[in-house]
């Protein structure tokens, strides 16, 4: 206890629900709109108090099985890039912070520079590659004429490989967006405030990096490997642009994209908000319901640091 | 920075952990960041069946256009709006739940939980309470306190509602990392100060915030990265740049441009100066910012 | 071994979902913009060709909004994965047109052994995707066209009995219905697309040089030295007074003005009709757009999408195309097509049937368009808008429109810098394809 101060204490709570109100604010129009006919939502002004239509609202929108569809896709895309940006950021941060090794800096900064070339720059050139990675590959084999000996060893004709393409596959939605900067640079962080003795101990014992890596660090890094899956798997669930240009079939789409494009796409109509935010409860509630239940973790491993 | 103590004698294995990443960073990062720097420098029709090559055309068209030297101008406001209100609302969050000790795990759902929304839906969200026309909210605020809100045609207006819909999902993210850095602070340390008779106000500025400046510090750069980038989603949700260009980002224009326009080299161009400008954003914040910065470690 | 390894790479290819593009024969696919509700009649009728023959199966897959589904066609045409068919918003024509992918409709149709009189079409429809020469490039696909919507209830209870002939008469028209207790008078969906595109080509007014572009890339803007700034000024002069309240751009927050029982009129898109019979709680009813006191009114324009067929596919697929395409314009799927969508037929013979059935008696408001675009003769001024970047053109009009309405700057001053930008956009779209 450091002092009492109960009108301090009071306003802290006055502050934080007005706050909190103010943030929840959203939720709670979108709670109503769902609850409610398209007619009701439509009045002016629009009723204050939640309906009772969120049950059949809900089944209209389950009904077709599209958004169930989208709701996997989403699924299988933000746990695909969730392990696959964690992994491969730990991978680098380990090696810049505890190798010297050539060009290590350079390493640090090419990906370091990834935070000034956000997908948003650079999104029709990605897309070209994505649409055909093995473009190169494929003029590689034709200008050197071993095109002959590779259809020979792998039984693939380069036709083929040309017209290889990452549109449309989980592959293509996964795979540009496992690099990461922000990631890299936590693990970076993080291992700097490791103490050195550890690793000194670790090198008496006589233990190779990846025992070191494994036995130590991974533990160490847990509670962070924790906080950092909450944030990359609602970051994955939540992409726009990239899926918008990867996927152009509809049953490949994730949630999101299949829900702003419902909004969007219909300039004739009146936007059905009943039924828009009912979708946008459902998809937004996995993401959600990750934060709050992982939430306790967190907490316990921010509190059990602290000791 | 390097570990004073390393595995100087592993040299290879260094390379094979470095790999996955570099790999994906060429294929899909540099690689295309190059063909947009060559597209910067050519007038392309979208379907791909024609290129030429006009040197510095395009940067000249850009910078000599009133639009987009009004761009710029607005996405300074936007960008230090958007800032400011996500780090502050994420540090007086994190602040007052550090502070209070009935209803802490309540408070924090209830903070957290926006960060969860997809920018795109927040943009529809806001926009759903917002518009002039049938927002809930717009009609309480014209019918019951004779404000004249109207973001389709008042530009401030706009701005306003652009920076809160960006930074109220900022706002959660901020307050998750400054929570984490603010229980990470040694109450110990607190205590001795509370004992030396240092008030609430007084500890928060010699002593908590030093400590926390390295968490503010990459909040900072995240956030303005943020700004600059990840908010196209809201733009044009809510305003498409409008009314009359006055929530026009540099962002939202490359897309426009860019996707609406199919204008790929204007659009380029305008990557390119925005990668510049992100650059030596990164830069000067680097120089000026690390030095004060007190690494609790 | 080799054979192991390859199954092996296969089975992993394969868990990671990559798809290797190899398209079943005779499928043909079919991009179009999803328009919501409507979806329902487009799968009707494409399932309607797929179980009327067993060679050619149409797969359609709606793409987001017009400028996704031209984004992702443009995508798939540079992967070379584009598809047989594409449904592109028709401002759009002139860049189809220059790409260099486009197989004309009626040289396809031709080609294939379809003889198809093109004078039982209605013309006005056709014009907006011809050549100069007259040949048909595009099948026009969601068809409409702007027209006046009013709300019937609130013109009574202001003592008006029928809706505004001339912008003049509904100016005062507007002044009646503020007085009686509305709040807002009147606003406007695609606001560029109905008070400058269609207020010229009703007035058979030039938008630009070269007849809007028909006759070359090089045209220039020149609407701001014709009445469309009286009509943009009078509606600044609106909007100042309160008569006039502008929803956003596009089309979907005017909807939601009108329908809420806000505005009393509405001037949109003649295929808005099924939305406002869903959610509106109120009479109402549509009539032509109004025009200026004195003034001869013409044609107006068209738009919405239309199909066009891509280049670089089997010849054997083409045939499918053109049998499909015979089958969207036949009178049955036409007549259905206009009244499940609220859309235009764009034939005489389906509309001819669609009236002998009684359909306008039970709901005129459909036929109001289909007389509005046939009215008058065709000029040159008055067939198409065939102008690149039009995206790029029509946002910095609309930048320059909201300048107006919000006052910052007079309706000269505004069409002005709209027409200095908009041939700034015409110019390097001429670079792009010099």
């Amino acid at each position: 206890m450091i002092e009492r101060t109960p009108w301090l204490d009071r306003l802290c709570h006055a502050m934080l629900i007005l706050g909190i109100a103010a943030v929840c604010l959203p939720l709670y129009y979108a709670l109503i709109a769902a609850t409610h006919t398209l007619q009701d939502v439509l009045q002016v002004p629009m009723p204050l108090t939640p309906g009772g239509e969120l049950w059949n609202n809900l089944k209209t929108v389950t009904s077709n099985g599209t958004l169930g569809r989208q709701l996997t896709n989403s699924l299988i895309v933000s746990v695909g890039v969730t392990v696959g940006k964690i992994s491969v950021s730990i991978l680098s941060a380990f090696a810049i912070t505890y190798f010297r090794f050539p060009f290590r800096m350079t390493a640090f900064w090419l990906i370091f520079a990834t935070l000034m070339l956000p997908i948003e720059v650079r999104i029709v050139p990605t897309f070209a590659v994505a649409a055909h990675p093995l473009q190169p590959l494929a003029w590689l084999l034709e200008t050197t004429g071993t095109g002959g000996a590779f259809e020979w060893l792998t039984g693939w004709s380069v036709e083929a490989v040309v017209k290889w393409s990452l549109l449309d596959s989980y592959a293509g939605l996964i795979l540009p967006l496992t690099a990461s900067a922000t990631a890299t640079f936590l693990f970076r962080q993080l291992f700097l405030t490791i103490p050195e003795e550890l690793l000194e101990a670790a090198k008496i014992d006589g233990a190779s990096p990846m025992r070191f890596l494994v036995d130590v660090l991974w533990p160490m890094s847990r509670t962070n490997v924790v906080a950092l899956a909450v944030i990359l798997f609602v970051f994955s669930w939540n992409q726009y642009l990239w899926p918008l240009l990867i996927t152009t079939d509809p049953a490949m789409a994730t949630a999101v994209i299949g829900l702003a494009k419902q909004i969007s796409g219909a300039p004739e109509a009146v936007p059905k908000w009943n039924l828009l935010m009912s979708s946008a409860l459902l998809i937004t509630l996995p993401p959600v319901m990750v934060v709050i239940v992982l939430q306790r973790w967190f907490v316990k491993g921010l509190v059990d640091s602290e000791k | 920075m390097i570990k004073r103590v390393n595995f100087e004698r592993h040299r290879w294995l260094a390379f094979l952990l470095l790999a996955p990443q570099m790999l994906i960073l060429t294929v899909f990062v540099f690689w295309p960041a190059a063909q947009a720097l060559m597209q910067a420098f050519m007038i392309s029709d979208p379907f791909g069946v024609k290129s030429t090559f006009v040197w510095f055309d395009n940067f000249e068209a850009i910078l000599s256009s009133p639009e987009y030297l009004n761009s710029i101008w607005r996405t300074a406001i936007f960008s230090t709006g958007t800032t400011a209100a996500a780090v502050l609302g994420g540090l007086l969050f994190a602040v007052l739940v550090a502070r209070v000790r009935r209803g802490k795990t309540a408070y924090k759902l209830l903070v957290i939980w926006p960060y969860a929304v997809a920018p795109v839906l927040a943009g529809i969200l806001w926009l759903f309470l917002f518009h002039p026309i049938y927002g809930a909210i717009a009609l309480m605020l014209k019918q019951g306190f004779g404000i004249a809100w109207n973001p389709l045609l008042n530009g401030n207006d706009a701005m306003l509602l652009v920076i809160v819909a960006a930074s109220w999902k900022q706002v959660s993210y901020n307050f998750v990392f400054f929570l984490a850095a603010l229980q990470g602070i040694p109450r110990s340390l607190i205590e001795a100060a509370a004992i030396d008779g240092a008030g609430p106000v007084r500890r928060f500025v010699s002593i908590i915030f030093p400590l926390i400046s390295p968490t503010t510090f990459f909040l900072l750069v995240i956030n303005v990265v943020y700004a600059f980038f990840d908010t196209f989603g809201i733009i044009h949700a809510l305003t498409h740049g409008g009314p009359s260009g006055a929530t026009d980002i540099l962002v939202y224009k490359v897309y426009a441009d860019g996707f609406l326009g199919l204008d790929l080299g204007l659009s380029s161009a305008q990557s390119v100066i925005l990668m510049i400008v992100v650059i030596a954003l990164t830069v000067v914040q680097f120089r000026y910012l690390e030095r004060r910065v007190k690494y609790a470690a | 071994m080799k054979q192991k390894l390859l199954a092996a790479c296969a089975g992993a290819f394969a868990a990671l979902g990559i798809s290797t593009a190899f398209a079943a024969p005779l499928e043909i696919q079919f991009w179009h913009p999803s328009l919501g509700p409507i979806d329902d009649a487009l799968k009707q009728q494409i399932e309607a060709f797929n179980t009327s023959q067993a060679n050619y199966r149409i797969v359609a897959s709606g793409r987001g909004t017009y400028d996704e589904t031209f984004n992702a066609a443009i995508a798939g045409f540079r992967a070379n994965k584009h598809p047989q068919m594409l449904v592109v918003i028709a401002q759009n024509a002139q860049s189809m047109l220059l790409s260099g992918s486009v197989y004309p409709v009626q040289d396809l149709l031709a080609a294939e052994g379809h003889k198809v009189d093109w004078s039982n079409y209605i013309q006005p429809v056709l014009n907006y995707n011809r050549t100069k020469e007259g040949k048909l490039l595009s099948l026009p696909f969601s068809v409409s066209t702007p027209i006046l919507w009013y709300n019937k209830d609130a013109f009574a209870k202001a003592g008006l009995t029928r809706a505004p002939v001339t912008w003049d008469e509904m100016g005062e028209y507007l002044t009646k219905l503020k007085a009686s207790g509305m709040e807002c008078g009147y606003t406007s969906g695609w606001q560029q697309w109905v008070h400058v595109d269609n207020y010229s080509t009703i007035h058979d007014l030039p938008i630009a040089t070269e007849h809007n572009g028909l006759d070359g890339t090089n045209a220039v803007f020149t609407y701001n030295k014709t009445a469309v700034v009286k009509n943009i000024a009078r509606l600044g002069t609106w909007a100042d007074d309160g008569r006039y309240t502008y929803s956003g751009r596009q089309g979907s927050s005017a909807t939601p003005a009108f329908t809420g029982g806000k505005c009393a009129m509405m001037t949109h898109s003649s295929a808005v009709f099924s939305a406002l019979q869903q959610s509106a709680k109120f009479a109402f009813d549509s009539a032509p757009l109004p025009y200026e006191t004195g003034a001869t009114p013409h044609n107006s324009l068209i738009g919405g999408g239309a199909i066009w067929v891509l280049k670089g596919h089997k010849p054997e697929e083409y045939k499918g195309v053109a049998a499909f395409l015979a089958h969207l314009a036949s009178p049955n799927q036409q007549a259905k097509w206009h009244q499940d969508t609220g859309y235009m037929p764009i034939t005489k013979a389906a509309y001819e049937k669609v009236k002998g059935e009684g359909y306008y008696d039970k709901y005129p408001q459909q036929e109001v368009a289909i007389k509005q675009i046939q009215r008058g003769t065709p000029t040159l001024n008055t067939m198409t808008v065939r102008l690149g970047n039009s995206n790029q053109y029509v946002a910095a009009l609309e930048e320059e429109l909201e300048a107006v309405w919000s006052g910052k700057k007079p309706a000269q001053q505004a069409m002005d810098d709209a027409v200095r930008r908009g041939n700034e956009i015409l110019r390097r779209f001429e670079r792009q394809r010099n």
